[in-house]
């Protein structure tokens, strides 16, 4: 009786639930009642939806990062008219399209995989292109992408002539975009006081293999004596092939002792932070977002020093500025439509991309010259509207 | 002479008994132990409460309904612990099996005084020992890629966390069975049981608080495993669970590793609220094992 009872009540329960469930679901499904000019919300940033024979985006009008606490550059949503390729390009089959590589351009990756996935989920219902970025460094991602593992390889240098053979040996042809740009900062202690600017030349002398300078003392004539301790990049990163390149002339040479290697930038932060006489570098936007825990030194190479800005970077003045890359397979556009929708995608919404990733924007000219040859390679066959 | 020694020596052995300074060594001994056993809860109560000031802000459902993100403010662990729960599931019950086959061999049927018994022996002890690193890169060269071929998938890394957790819960299993008194097994002879019979019906029944113990110790270990799964192409963006052994996937430690290596503040939050979900799912399943150690401790 008890039981029948017990029974009972519990089929009602879950009926209703059921019902409730599905009455959610048809309540929260996008029926388009949205029109242009109608204020959208930051997780739907580039949603399309079909309106008649037009198409809407949800895109930002105000402000310019999503994710700023500042006011005055706090987004504003809204849903705009948008061009009919961006919502084909949202068509894309439902594949998947796999990203690996270096960890300092995973940023901008997941950013531009996250805003694809957004526009296709909302265009295929849910069965659209699906973006998975992984971060197992330069190094290791070209050697996953000439094994034919990835479709899209992220790197903080340009392709090596070894990494270029081997994938020749694989027949894997590529092409190389240029995404962003990045300087490399030296950071230093905030209660460093001397160094106020430092020569590429000092940096060598510190850096090169076979230096035994341990005293900021023995670094410039008029330097105090504290101790020097070094915070450096793991080996196999692209910032570490950077940083050796540019101030030792050739990749991956450098001193042997003394030096605390890390894959993790936070360790180095944390590291040089807590030490008056430390000094490490990293990525430029990783350390724009850590000002205020370590102090960004300005750079020298003859010319006067340089503070590594986004202006300064952008205009190579800087000692330090590096273009970072992305290498797309280009069998996997021809085979793999989602590919090229999602390059193309990239290179379309790359200001916005950037901004949201903390990165060093292209210039106008990049820009232009990218688009150019973006649309020579995304051919983005058997469209289906 | 030798007797009187003796005596003047035992006597200052029963004097030393009732003796303060013996008495004294007794407590400070005693109170080592307890500084010690203190020492271990103070630094685990430490580490549970800066991660939870840390992380309590982002202890939301959010957290566990969102996607991996590049964005602090919806940024999520959905996709890494469905990832997580097949990865060590699979591999738990794969390896559980394997373990408990090859315990019951080597306990119940093996000669044990067979050169080649002790040589597996042996190498199943020294394996227990290896860096799990190396599993991740033998998983590499001979399942991800080689004539295995499968690629970076759950399947891939649940085998290798199988052979990484393998040695362990054998080694487990088999004292499990060692610590069955064997009056049991004879008593299932004398009346007629055989081999199979005793084993299934009298042993097994008899060992699995041990054998549970040992490997949700190896799940655990399992779970919390990141070295080889970096290897073996765990994934930091991935916006949708794993849905067969041929997915990709993502899991909970490097996950927590993504976000605390992000620049922006507001990411140590999601992670340390990552480690603290890690927490809750290593303690619940330390739980079960408890549980069913309790529900089916025999004593003889």
């Amino acid at each position: 009786m008890i039981n029948q009872n017990f029974r009972s009540r519990f089929t009602s329960l879950v009926v209703a639930s059921l019902a409730a469930g599905l009455v959610a679901v048809v309540g929260a499904s996008p029926v388009s009642a949205a029109k242009i000019g109608d204020e959208c919300k930051s997780k739907d940033l580039y949603k399309i939806e079909k309106l008649a024979s037009s198409f809407i985006r949800c895109e930002i009008v105000k402000g310019t990062s999503i994710h700023s606490s500042d006011p005055k550059k706090k987004a504003k949503f809204k849903w705009t008219a948008t061009i009919e390729s961006q919502y084909i390009l949202a068509n894309a089959e439902k594949e998947t399209i796999r990203v690996d590589g270096s960890s300092t351009v995973y940023p901008l990756a997941a950013v531009a995989a996250k805003y694809f996935e957004n526009s296709t989920k909302s265009v295929k219902k849910g069965n659209g292109a699906k973006v998975t970025v992984g971060f197992s460094g330069t190094g290791g991602g070209f050697e996953k992408f000439c094994r034919n593992e990835t479709d899209i390889s992220n790197a903080s240098r340009a392709i090596s002539a070894k990494e270029v053979a081997a994938c020749k040996a694989t027949g894997i042809t590529y092409t190389e975009v240029i995404v962003a740009n990045d300087g490399l900062a030296v950071v230093v202690n905030k209660q460093n006081t001397w160094a106020t600017s430092l020569t590429m030349k000092e940096l060598n002398a510190i850096w090169k293999d076979g230096s035994t300078i341990t005293n900021w003392k023995d670094v410039r004539t008029g330097f105090p004596d504290v101790a020097l301790k070094l915070f450096g990049a793991g080996t196999d990163s692209g910032t570490f092939d950077s940083f050796t390149e540019f101030v030792n002339g050739k990749a991956k040479s450098v001193r042997k002792s003394g030096v605390q290697t890390s894959e993790d930038d936070n360790v180095t932060v944390k590291g040089v932070a807590s030490d008056k006489g430390a000094m490490g570098y990293f990525g430029l936007s990783y350390a724009q977002e850590n000002a205020s825990k370590v102090k960004l030194v300005p750079l020298d190479k003859g010319a006067g020093a340089v503070e590594p800005t986004t202006a300064t970077v952008q205009n190579v003045s800087y000692p330090m500025a590096r273009p970072l890359y992305f290498y797309v397979k280009n069998a996997s556009i021809q085979t793999k439509p989602a590919v090229g929708a999602f390059v193309q995608f990239w290179v379309d919404n790359l200001a916005q991309i950037s901004e949201d990733a903390i990165f060093v924007p292209l210039t106008a000219k990049q820009i232009k010259a990218l688009q150019g040859g973006i649309k020579a390679i995304a051919l983005i066959p058997k469209v289906k509207k | 002479m030798s007797t009187v020694v003796n005596t003047k020596v035992m006597q200052a052995d029963l004097r030393d008994t009732t003796s303060t300074s013996r008495k004294n060594w007794d407590k400070a001994f005693l109170g080592g132990l307890w500084l010690f056993t203190l020492l271990a809860i103070v630094t685990l109560v430490v580490l549970i409460g800066t991660t939870l000031l840390k992380g309590y802000t982002r202890l939301n459902p959010s957290l566990v309904v969102n996607f991996p993100s590049p964005f602090p403010e919806d940024a999520g662990i959905q996709a890494a612990i469905f990832g997580s729960i097949w990865v060590v599931v699979t591999s738990g019950l794969v390896s559980l099996f394997i373990a408990l086959g090859t315990a019951i061999y080597l306990e119940e049927f093996a000669d044990q005084k067979s050169r080649l018994n002790n040589l597996i022996t042996i190498n199943i002890q020294t394996l227990a020992g290896v860096p799990s690193i190396v599993f991740g890169i033998l998983g590499l060269a001979f399942i991800a890629r080689g004539w295995l071929g499968w690629g970076f998938t759950v399947g891939t890394a649940s085998a290798v966390l199988t052979m990484m957790i393998l040695p362990v819960m054998i080694v487990s299993a088999r004292e499990a069975l060692k610590a069955v008194p064997s009056s049991l097994r004879e008593g299932a002879f004398a009346l007629g049981a055989t081999r199979w019979q005793t084993i299934v019906k009298q042993v097994l029944p008899s060992a699995i608080p041990g054998i549970a113990t040992g490997s949700i110790l190896g799940v655990s270990r399992a779970l919390g495993e990141s070295a080889p799964l970096i290897l073996l192409g765990a994934l930091a963006y991935v916006s949708s669970n794993p849905s067969g052994l041929s997915s990709d996937y993502t899991v909970l430690p490097l996950v927590i590793l993504k976000y605390t290596q992000e620049a922006q503040e507001e990411f140590q939050a999601v992670g340390a609220a990552a480690i603290i979900v890690l927490l809750v799912l290593l303690i619940s399943l330390n739980m079960i094992a408890i549980v069913i150690r309790d529900k089916s401790r025999k004593s003889w």
